[in-house]
Order: structure tokens, then sequence, then C-alpha cells
């Protein structure tokens, strides 16, 4: 596995500061519940983003349980070590 | 004294190179009666017992040879069905909300089975050509050569537009506001105008 955690935070940030049109300064706890504007088709338009960034695929259980930046952080680093271990 | 008749206002002189087609009168024998002379609740006891539809009889369908509803498909009240120039069909299951138009043209509307159309929606057959600038549009011909396709389990948001070459795959989703004039690939979900795909279920 040769992504670093720091480097997800960084094209994180990106993507969701891209996607949900916020300031890049994302907060860890940043969530659903503090950006009107991140519903459920904006989610859906963030996932798309991500999977492509990262070349990832979520299932549809993962995608409808995250609900925040902490969530999404964790839910792509497990990934990324899924793949390469399996890799 | 004023008895001098009052000066005839300057009217503009437009155009009218063409002369109004030969088929002047739209309002022929067929459209009065199914317009005028059917009330609500033949069109509706006519629906369920040719097709087994609920039509409510608040909704304007207008029979003619070209539509066809399917099985136990409900249209809501103030609903218009134009099928006067070109197959209409409706698939089973397929519930049409309130203030949905859906109209088609020679190329065909299609809508298949289980889908959900939100209120307010226009599905709109056909186009008009714009290519001569000396003829009004409304007088240069109609058409529609790709016509349009919605496949079964689609779900149609409120206030969608969907309009001549739309062919809508089957599991797709379009978002409410949307506009859809071209193909989505099956299981998408599209949102905007022009509709693009933001996601595919899984």
């Amino acid at each position: 596995m040769n992504t670093a955690p720091i480097e997800i935070d960084i094209r994180l940030r990106e993507i969701m500061s891209d996607v949900l049109d916020v300031d890049p300064q994302i907060p860890d706890d940043f969530s659903r519940d503090d950006e009107s504007g991140w519903d459920s088709m904006a989610h859906l338009r963030l996932i798309t983003a991500i999977e492509q960034a990262f070349g990832i695929k979520l299932t549809m259980k993962e995608i409808e349980e995250i609900r925040s930046y902490g969530d999404l952080r964790a839910r792509i680093a497990a990934n990324i070590a899924n793949t390469a271990n399996r890799g | 004294m004023e008895t001098s008749a009052p000066a005839l206002p300057q009217t503009s002189q437009t155009p009218q190179t063409v002369a109004e087609p030969a088929k002047k009168s739209r309002l022929g024998l067929g459209t009065i009666l199914r317009r005028f002379l059917v009330p609500g609740f033949v069109v509706t006891l006519r629906g369920l017992s040719k097709y087994g539809a609920k039509i409510s009889p608040k909704a304007e369908v207008e029979i003619t040879p070209n539509l066809r509803l399917g099985k136990k498909s409900v249209i809501s009240s103030f609903v218009k069905i134009k099928s006067k120039d070109g197959p209409l069909h409706i698939g089973n299951n397929v519930e049409i909300a309130s203030f949905c138009v859906i109209t088609s043209h020679t190329a065909g509307t299609y809508i298949g089975d289980d889908t959900l159309i939100g209120p307010n929606c226009s599905i709109i057959g056909n186009n008009y050509r714009y290519d001569r600038l000396d003829v009004p549009i409304r007088l240069q011909e109609k058409v529609s050569p790709k016509g349009i396709r919605i496949a079964n389990n689609v779900w149609i948001g409120a206030g969608c537009t969907i309009l001549d070459g739309a062919d809508i795959g089957p599991g797709c989703i379009v978002t409410p506001n949307s506009v859809v004039s071209s193909k989505l690939p099956e299981n998408s979900i599209a949102q905007g105008n022009p509709a693009k795909v933001i996601f595919t279920r899984r």
C-alpha cells in the first residue's frame, strides 16, 4: 500500500471542496449535518468523484453509512488496504 | 365634430408568404367527439374495462387508436395524454402523477412497465423544424426523428422534461427538474439540464 494517510487527506479535501463547493479547510469532524449542500444527490456525486480518484468501489450499504468526513476517510483507507492485500 | 372614422392603426405588415396549410381546421369531428362530448367518467370506465388501467375522471386522456395502456397503470387527475399524432404506449403498473403532459409523434413515445413519473413532468414527443426564416415556426413541419423510449422500472422525479431523442435505460432515476433528450445507460442516476449521469446504481 503506497497511499499514505496524509495523501488521502489532501486529495479527499480537494475533492470535497470541489464537489460540495465548500472551503478547502475542512475540519476533521465535518459531517452531513453541518453542510446543507451535502444532500443525497451531492453525496452520490461525491462518491462517484472519490471512486474515480482513488480507483475504489464502494457498496451501496457502505455509501449509505458514510455520514461525515471521518467516515469517508476511514472507508477509503480500508478499501485501499483491502485492494492492496488482495492484489 | 369628430365624425371622421378613427384612423386605422398602422398594422405592421408581417410577411405572410406561406398560406395556411390545407388542413386548416384542426377541429375535426374526431377531435370534437374526443374532447367535448366524452365525459371524464366515460374515459375512466373505458380505461378500466379495455386496459385495466385507473384513469382519474379529471385527467384528459384522448382515446385514440394510437394509445395503448398497460394493466393496473394509474393516471392521476389533471394529466393530459395526447396521442393523436403517433403511437403512445404505456406499460403495466405505471404511475403517472398529477399535472403531467405526455404527447407522442410519428416516432412514438414508449413507457415501460413499473415506471414512476412524478408530478408536473412533460414528456414531449414532437419537435418543430426551424430551418426556414421566412416561415413561422408553427407552420414548419413537425418532426420527431427519434421518439422517446423510457424502459421498465424508471423513476422520473417531479418537474422533469423528457424530449424527443430521450432513451432512458432500465432502472434509471432522473432527479427532479432535469431535462433528458439523449440516451441514459441502465441503472444510472441522472441530474441537470442536460441530464448527466452522476452515479450508477449497484
